[in-house]
């Protein structure tokens, strides 16, 4: 079932020529990680914001779990929404902990039960309790956003809208932030709606990119079939389709290597664990005698992979 | 110094009168100025008028004011209150305005995001926020209506303008010009620092935290 549903949505803003959104009609799956991407103009971030209502269509209409936003209070429905925008815009007044706690008062949740899950979403953020009693300005940048995100979660909100969440923020801190958003996705399960003009952020954490053009869908597609099937000259020079390393950084060794050969001495081989992409691979053979690289679970070996393999990969081939 | 020690009472009872004369005005000034303020802050076409009608009026001497309220509201310290409700509401509600605009953007569209009402991120984001700069204005009003009551005595409001105005009335009485002038600074140094400690005490926490 899908969680959000776009029908034909279109946003003209008052004295402007053209649509920031031209009739868009588009479906969330529930659970998914859905990118919109596209160079800044193309209306990604005002389609994001009428989803909580920040900016209302001027045609059309859109559906929260089958149901017209336009018919729940707006509050209520920006209450239901995680929200977590680039800026992060924590109180600069309130503690950490009442920082985090902002939507559950608002829903009029208890004080033990708000305490309680405070206390669970720094430690899914992997902030130590004690922050609970600093203020956002004693933060790190990375920091702070992960606040930001722990509150976007606090009511445990099916759906999650995020602008640009990490576009501030420093290329390792946000390469680490992406990581943790991958990994607390995979137990959370949330329909997150994304934001971002980085590429290469789109590619990693999609299970779908939406590229949009002045307003209008150009194509929806998962990260892999994006870079193989671009539908437009737009879209292949937006994600730079022909480049064979970034395809490759897409793939995992466990969908092409081998079985262990017995008459290859591997003890000798580079190692690689399960998960690793295949542009660690590739820059592991570019070494000299790395010809073959051993993938190892839980430090045993149980593939192996050359480079033919990587030859005849990338998402071309699917 | 005999003076001071052979009237200290009737001069408490200036001071206090003084002190009422100046807080009250500053008071009703700031029930007026924060809901303007926060208008004039949402819709700016109101701020763009206000402002340039303030500014008007701060330069309109404070005698003449009192002089030209005096037809409406008597010889009394009702004239005398009314200018300075003007004059602080003047002062506050450029306060106002400045701590509601030092305020990001992003927090607002992160209150809003979440499902504040309107009222809701007036009371618990803006104006807490905005506080310690409010406070600066109250603080400049209070000063300001202190030294300006001064004047109201000879208006009949009472208060430490008595003493001065006796003290030039009559020759040779510089010790009342003394002790008026003492009293008045005096009472102006109190609003300031006891203004300051409740700056300090409210906002105190999270200005330290931002500073570090």
């Amino acid at each position: 079932m899908s969680a959000i549903q776009f029908v034909n949505v279109s946003k003209q803003y008052p004295g402007t020529p053209a649509p920031a959104v031209d009739n868009i009609t588009l479906e969330i799956p529930e659970g998914s990680i859905v990118v919109l991407l596209g160079p800044s103009g193309c209306g990604k971030t005002t389609l994001l914001k009428m989803v909580n209502r920040l900016h209302e269509p001027t045609a059309g209409k859109i559906l929260l779990n089958g149901v017209d936003i336009q018919s729940i209070p707006v509050n209520q429905l920006r209450r239901n929404i995680g929200y977590v925008i680039q800026q992060v815009g924590l109180f600069p007044h309130l503690t950490i902990a009442k920082n985090i706690a902002v939507v559950p008062e608002l829903l009029g949740w208890e004080r033990q039960r708000i305490n309680q899950r405070v206390d669970e979403l720094l430690d899914l953020i992997h902030l130590p309790l004690d922050y609970r009693n600093r203020y956002p300005a004693q933060l790190s940048g990375g920091q702070q956003q992960r606040v930001g995100l722990a509150r976007a979660l606090a009511a445990d909100p099916q759906v999650m809208l995020m602008d640009e969440p990490f576009g501030a923020i420093d290329a390792i801190t946000r390469s680490s932030l992406q990581d943790q958003l991958l990994e607390l996705q995979r137990r959370l399960k949330k329909t997150i709606l994304f934001v971002t003009h980085d590429v290469e952020e789109a590619l990693k954490i999609a299970d779908e990119i939406i590229v949009l053009e002045k307003g209008r869908l150009v194509q929806k597609d998962t990260p892999c079939n994006l870079l193989a099937n671009p539908a437009s000259d737009f879209v292949r020079q937006l994600l730079n389709s022909d480049d064979r390393i970034r395809q490759l950084s897409l793939v995992r060794v466990e969908t092409v290597m081998q079985p262990l050969d017995p008459t290859i001495q591997s003890n000798q081989l580079p190692r690689v664990p399960l998960g690793t992409d295949l542009k660690q691979v590739l820059s592991i053979m570019l070494a000299p005698k790395a010809d073959v690289v051993v993938v190892t679970h839980d430090e045993k070996p149980v593939g192996l992979i050359t480079f033919e393999e990587l030859r005849k990969v990338g998402c071309l081939s699917n | 110094m005999t003076y001071l020690l052979n009237n200290f009472d009737y001069i408490l009872q200036l001071t206090f009168r003084h002190f009422l004369l100046a807080i009250i005005p500053v008071g009703i000034a700031f029930l007026i100025a924060l809901p303007l303020g926060w208008l004039s802050f949402r819709f700016p076409r109101l701020s763009s008028f206000l402002i340039p009608l303030n500014n008007i009026l701060y330069t309109v001497p404070s005698i003449a004011m009192m002089i030209f309220l005096i037809p409406f509201l008597g010889l009394n310290a009702r004239s005398v209150m009314a200018a300075l409700v003007i004059y602080s509401q003047i002062i506050l509600l450029r306060n106002i305005i400045a701590g509601f605009k030092s305020i990001d953007p992003s927090i607002l569209e992160a209150a809003r995001g979440m499902g504040m009402s309107r009222l809701q991120i007036a009371t618990r984001i803006q104006i807490p926020i905005a506080l310690p700069i409010i406070l600066a204005g109250v603080r400049l009003a209070s000063v300001i209506s202190v030294a300006i009551a001064t004047i109201g005595a000879k208006f009949g409001a009472g208060g430490l303008g008595v003493l001065l105005f006796e003290g030039i009335a009559q020759a040779g009485r510089m010790d009342k010009i003394w002790i008026g002038a003492i009293f008045v600074g005096l009472l102006a140094l109190f609003f300031n620092r006891g203004i300051l400690w409740i700056e300090k005490t409210i906002s105190g926490q999270w200005m330290q935290a931002r500073q570090a």
